[in-house]
């Protein structure tokens, strides 16, 4: 062999040799996670999953989830695209049944809800799972995750009767991820905890119309989240369509369920005057000029944390527009102090509840009234079940 | 191809100093778009060396005789790649987001792949041309330190557009006029060049407003610029004023405004019974100060390295901010933080530090147990010291188990650790005992009892908002769980009510904090642990892919280096399988070679590490610290000729390396510059020298073997260094154990050497 067939061989032999050892470092990760290094784990006691209310069995142990527009049709073993529901041999099961992995006491107006029992502490609970994917999600670390990833705690509904009589609650709240994708689990704690409990959501509704007349009909008050009014916003930033949250928007109008509106102001993604009149008019066409609208702030979150805050003069004029357009009662959230946190009397215009943030200072309403000039203010204000 | 080997040694002087220029702009291009953490740059290092070690390979395989139009490549191809990169050409992401980590490889591949390429490629040639390889590798490290050392002093404030089409046009017409001196191609280039040199600021700028339009849309660019140490850009929002610092939104300015950077300072002020010395580090100028200097503070001193970024804060401020920055209190040093606290000898009241959370080295040596002992010392008796560390309502996962990382390292030097419940968390650490109350009615009457101007933007009922004491204590349990310090909660413990009353399964939790020493992991100077555990909360919420594989090194990391040392045994013996014995011979060459390539880079990243821990600034003199270790490569070049004894020679340098490496960590201890520079110098000796008898040996059995063979082994170990001690090699053992690791791969080296000389002459002696 000479000198330069020599050469041609080290070369050949050194590329393969590179390459054998690349390879190897390469599919190192995966024969660690063959032997068991790498683990998908697995925390807390997840309890016995619930088998779901509303889906349709197909062939083959196929099914159809039919909570959501979604419909996920699932093969055996698969899970739906919110991570709660499972099927398992042709069932479909909710993992996020029992499981809540967030118990906390908060004030109703976090929800945020202004004109619903002003003042009450609610019991918050929530899963892990949402079916959104929105990229400014505050919560995302339970949102974004299956409930059986997360630190859950062991909690039915006689538990959580238990915990609103010990603290003395009248409200439990469903909120922080999507209540939608954990709704077996709110219709039973609020069938055994009403009607001494309230049982109120904040949700982004997304959901099919049976089963939000069957939330409907275990839900006192809903706090809606109408995140932006343009179809490219929703399916860009939240990852969903527009027009089947308007329907369900305006299903839980007809079923006559107090709700409120909240629009987180994201900047330059949905804060444009255009994309705010359009949107006070769809709810004044559709809903009403006495549904009250809450005008959120934005801090950076989650994915989209290189934006800066919500400027505040986008959102005064994106109150003052919608106060223009005929909506009586807009508010401004996660801001605080501003006049935008108090209820004005939409009637003469004074001052009814002071609030600095979620927390209400004076509260002047009486029996559902203006003090000053009689006018009704919509909304719950008695607590009695 | 007749070409006289002292134009090619000026070539390849040149192909060194305009690829150090070009290098160092690209990553500091790729910074802006990715928020420059360290895996940025180690990747970015990966990438660059790994297509140069390609190009290396490709030219010693595949026979070009006309390279020099290759030269022609990078001009053209540059300007394209950095106007793609700058306008987001082949992205769809979303404004305020960051690009996954799949897409920062495509950029980079796209920015570096022509230069690279070319420069491994014309290596090569370089190799078939001349005998001289050690000549062509020291004139290109030649041109590494004055590169180095010319963006260091005169380039770094240029704009890239200019400089990158400038350093083209220097290389192709290098090339031109080594390969055909007779033709007359190069002056036509450079005047061609001129004239885009000539437009090319306005081109620059007007690509920057792209890309600013692209990732910040329907904000208006007000002032943009390079300072010493930042790329700083300054936008307009709707009356708000954006400060971005390298492409990371910084801060917001707008007057009369209400959010929680003017509300926690005085939930800070009331910790404390009578403040009269304060220190703020990082941000917070605009609306903390304004807070801070409404209380009888005798002293206030506020710590920011970048004058250029205190001059634009201060030319954007509300009017009214401006006025009270010119307290006689308030006294601004263009400092390094850490620097300033090391010098001072004021005991403060409360030291504060507000800045990004810990997902780079500079930012990380503010969080670590050493910064916290410095601290610890400076203030007095019952003195608070405040960070704060990006939160979540209820955190879980990752962002948890880093923020209880500094809890718990804070735990270790002070008695008292609190923290607040938010999207931003400011953990508070008292060095009295019992001193820190975050009862909102306390802090209420400790400011009401102050007298403080109430003005539109704080009012006292807001404590109660600030600290809902039901958060707060949801909060200290999650940290102390996740810590170590307390057993599990469970939902009665969660929600404080009896456990017998739900049935609890575990009913004992412990209910005093601290229950248990400190224990486990810290996040240290040396081992910046808060780093990963951030760069896997980045993960989580930017889906960049990279968790699964750094999560389970995290847990194994205790076995790697025993994992690792077999692997590179095997490499280093791989050629006694083979039936050449020259075969085996050259893989031992190939793999000191490979070894000395992954000793260099990863010495030079560890020393300059060591600098920043001390000083806090790295990236103004990285151009220093290049050429150094190029001057070391140089030296060692030379000093080959005279060893006499080759394959002794390369048995002991490769032994003094491993000597060098297992001292390493305890010749750090003192850390100043000239010192970091002596072992940088050292370093690059030993890569130089052994690189130098490598190719030495190599000829002698392979006379007519391309040495760019042996120089893509130098660049792949360099790439593979990079990559390794960039991301996850100092994070997981720290320098003193990385370096361990390091000495005994380099001892296996040389037994594998070693031994395959002595049967090399045992069987030759038997023929």
């Amino acid at each position: 062999m000479d000198n330069h067939d020599q050469n041609i061989e080290t070369r050949r032999d050194f590329i393969r040799t590179i390459t054998r050892y690349g390879m190897a470092t390469v599919s190192l990760p995966m024969a660690l996670q063959a032997l068991g290094f790498i683990s998908n784990e697995t925390y807390g006691a997840i309890a016995t999953p619930k088998e779901v209310k509303f889906y349709r069995k197909l062939d083959n142990k196929r099914i159809q989830c039919l909570v959501c527009p979604l419909d996920c049709i699932l093969n055996d073993g698969e899970t739906c695209f919110c991570r709660t529901r499972n099927n398992r041999d042709g069932v479909l099961y909710s993992f996020a049944y029992n499981n809540p992995c967030i118990l906390k006491l908060d004030p109703i107006e976090k929800m945020p809800l202004h004109h619903y029992l002003p003042g009450e502490r609610t019991l918050s609970i929530a899963t892990g799972g949402c079916n959104l994917r929105c990229l400014y999600c505050q919560n995302w670390q339970q949102s974004q995750v299956k409930p059986e990833k997360l630190k859950t705690f062991r909690l039915d509904a006689d538990k959580a009767k238990k915990i609103t009589i010990t603290k003395k609650l009248k409200v439990i709240s469903y909120t922080y991820t999507e209540p939608v994708v954990f709704s077996e689990y709110i219709t039973n704690i609020a069938s055994h905890t009403r009607p001494g409990i309230r049982n109120i959501a904040a949700t982004a509704l997304y959901i099919n119309p049976t089963p939000l007349k069957d939330l409907c009909r275990h839900i006192d008050a809903f706090s809606i989240t109408l995140k932006g009014f343009s179809d490219k916003f929703y399916r860009n930033v939240c990852g969903q369509p527009l027009k089947p949250i308007l329907k369900a928007i305006e299903l839980v109008k007809k079923q006559n369920v107090w709700f409120e509106l909240v629009n987180l102001v994201v900047p330059t993604y949905n804060d444009s005057d255009r994309e705010i009149k359009n949107m006070c008019r769809w709810i004044k066409r559709n809903l009403g000029k006495d549904v009250p609208v809450h005008y959120s702030r934005f801090v950076p979150q989650y994915r989209l944390n290189n934006l800066p805050r919500t400027p505040l003069r986008t959102l005064e004029r994106a109150r003052d527009i919608v106060l223009a357009e005929g909506i009586r009662y807009v508010y401004i959230s996660n801001v605080a102090p501003h006049n935008g946190n108090n209820t004005y009397c939409a009637s003469c215009k004074k001052l009814i509840i002071e609030r600095l943030g979620f927390k209400v200072l004076h509260n002047r309403v009486r029996n559902g009234k203006c003090p000053d000039c009689r006018h009704k203010i919509p909304g719950i204000w008695d607590g009695n079940p | 191809m007749a070409t006289p080997e002292k134009t090619l040694t000026i070539t390849f002087f040149v192909l060194g100093l305009v690829t150090q220029v070009i290098q160092v702009i690209f990553i500091r291009e790729l910074a802006i778009v990715f928020r420059g953490t360290e895996m940025v740059l180690a990747i970015s290092l990966f990438l660059w060396l790994l297509f140069v070690a390609l190009g290396s390979f490709i030219g010693s395989v595949w026979k070009w005789h006309s390279y020099h139009w290759l030269a022609l490549l990078p001009l053209v191809f540059m300007p394209f790649s950095l106007f793609s990169l700058r306008s987001g050409l082949f992205s769809s992401f979303f404004p305020g987001s960051v690009f996954p980590l799949s897409y920062m490889i495509v950029l980079a591949t796209i920015l570096f792949a022509p230069l690279c390429l070319f420069a491994g490629l014309f290596f090569a040639t370089g190799c078939i041309i001349t005998s001289r390889i050690t000549r062509l590798y020291a004139m290109e490290s030649a041109g590494f330190l004055t590169g180095g050392l010319l963006y260091h002093f005169m380039l770094n404030s240029m704009r890239s557009f200019p400089l990158i089409v400038m350093g083209g046009a220097l290389l192709a017409s290098s090339v031109f006029f080594c390969f055909v001196p007779e033709n007359k191609w190069w002056p036509t280039i450079i005047i061609v060049m001129a004239l885009w040199i000539a437009f090319g600021t306005n081109i620059d700028k007007n690509w920057r407003r792209k890309q600013w339009q692209k990732s910040a849309p329907g904000q208006k660019l007000l002032e943009e610029k390079f300072s010493q140490y930042h790329y700083l850009a300054m936008l307009e929002l709707d009356g708000q004023k954006n400060l971005y610092i390298d492409g990371h939104h910084f801060v917001s300015l707008y007057a009369e405004d209400s959010h929680w950077m003017l509300q926690f300072p005085h939930v800070i002020m009331t910790q404390h019974k009578n403040p009269k010395n304060i220190l703020l580090i990082g941000a917070g100028l605009s609306d903390f100060v304004c807070q801070v200097l409404k209380y009888p503070i005798e002293q206030f001193d506020y710590c920011h390295i970048d004058k250029e970024t205190i001059n634009m804060i201060q030319r954007y401020l509300p009017k009214a901010d401006q006025k009270v920055l010119k307290d006689s209190r308030l006294h601004i040093h263009n400092i390094d933080g850490r620097h300033f606290l090391n010098r001072t000898d004021t005991k403060y009241d409360i030291i504060i530090h507000l800045l990004p959370d810990p997902t780079t080295g500079p930012i990380n040596r503010y969080y670590t147990l050493e910064f916290f002992r410095m601290v610890e010392k400076k203030l007095s008796n019952d003195g608070i010291f405040v960070l704060t560390l990006s939160n979540a309502p209820l955190p879980e996962g990752d962002l948890l188990k880093r923020n209880a990382l500094i809890f718990k390292t804070l735990a270790a030097v002070f008695t008292q650790v609190k923290a607040t419940p938010g999207s931003l968390s400011f953990l508070i650490a008292g060095k009295k005992k019992s001193s820190l109350n975050l009862n909102a009615s306390h802090c209420e009457q400790n400011f009401l009892e102050r007298k403080i101007k109430i003005d539109k933007q704080f009012r006292p009922e807001l404590f109660h908002l600030l600290l809902e004491s039901n958060a707060i204590k949801q909060l200290e349990k999650r940290l102390l769980i996740e810590a170590g310090f307390r057993t599990p909660a469970i939902a009665a413990d969660e929600l404080e009510i009896p456990a017998e009353l739900l049935g609890e399964e575990n009913s004992k939790v412990s209910r005093h904090f601290f229950d248990k020493p400190v224990q486990g992991h810290l996040n240290k100077d040396s081992q910046p642990r808060a780093i990963l555990q951030s760069l896997n909360a980045m993960d989580s919420t930017h889906a960049i892919q990279y968790k699964v594989l750094l999560t389970s090194l995290e847990k194994h990391s205790p076995y790697l280096w025993p994992l690792l040392l077999p692997i590179f045994s095997i490499m280093t013996l791989a050629g006694y399988w083979r039936s050449s014995r020259k075969i085996a011979y050259q893989t031992t060459l190939w793999t000191a070679i490979a070894v000395a390539g992954f000793f260099g880079i990863s010495t030079e990243i560890i020393l300059m590490w060591n600098f920043l821990q001390l000083h806090g600034f790295l990236y103004s003199i990285i151009g220093i610290f290049t050429a150094v270790f190029m001057m070391g490569i140089i030296t060692g070049t030379i000093t080959e000729k005279p060893a006499k004894q080759k394959k002794l020679s390369l048995a002991s340098v490769i032994a003094f390396m491993a000597l060098y490496l297992f001292y390493l960590p305890s010749m750090l201890i003192k850390g100043e510059m000239a010192h970091l520079l002596i072992l940088n110098f050292i370093a690059g000796w030993i890569v130089g020298f052994m690189f130098a008898l490598a190719i030495s040996l190599y000829r002698k059995i392979a006379p007519k073997s391309k040495g760019a063979v042996l120089y893509g082994a130098d660049i792949i170990g360099a790439a593979t260094g990079a990559l390794v001690v960039g991301i996850f090699a100092l994070p997981f053992w720290g320098v003193g154990d990385f370096s361990q690791g390091l000495a005994w791969i380099a001892v296996a080296s040389l037994l594998a050497f070693s031994g395959n000389c002595f049967w090399q002459k045992k069987n030759t002696n038997c023929s």
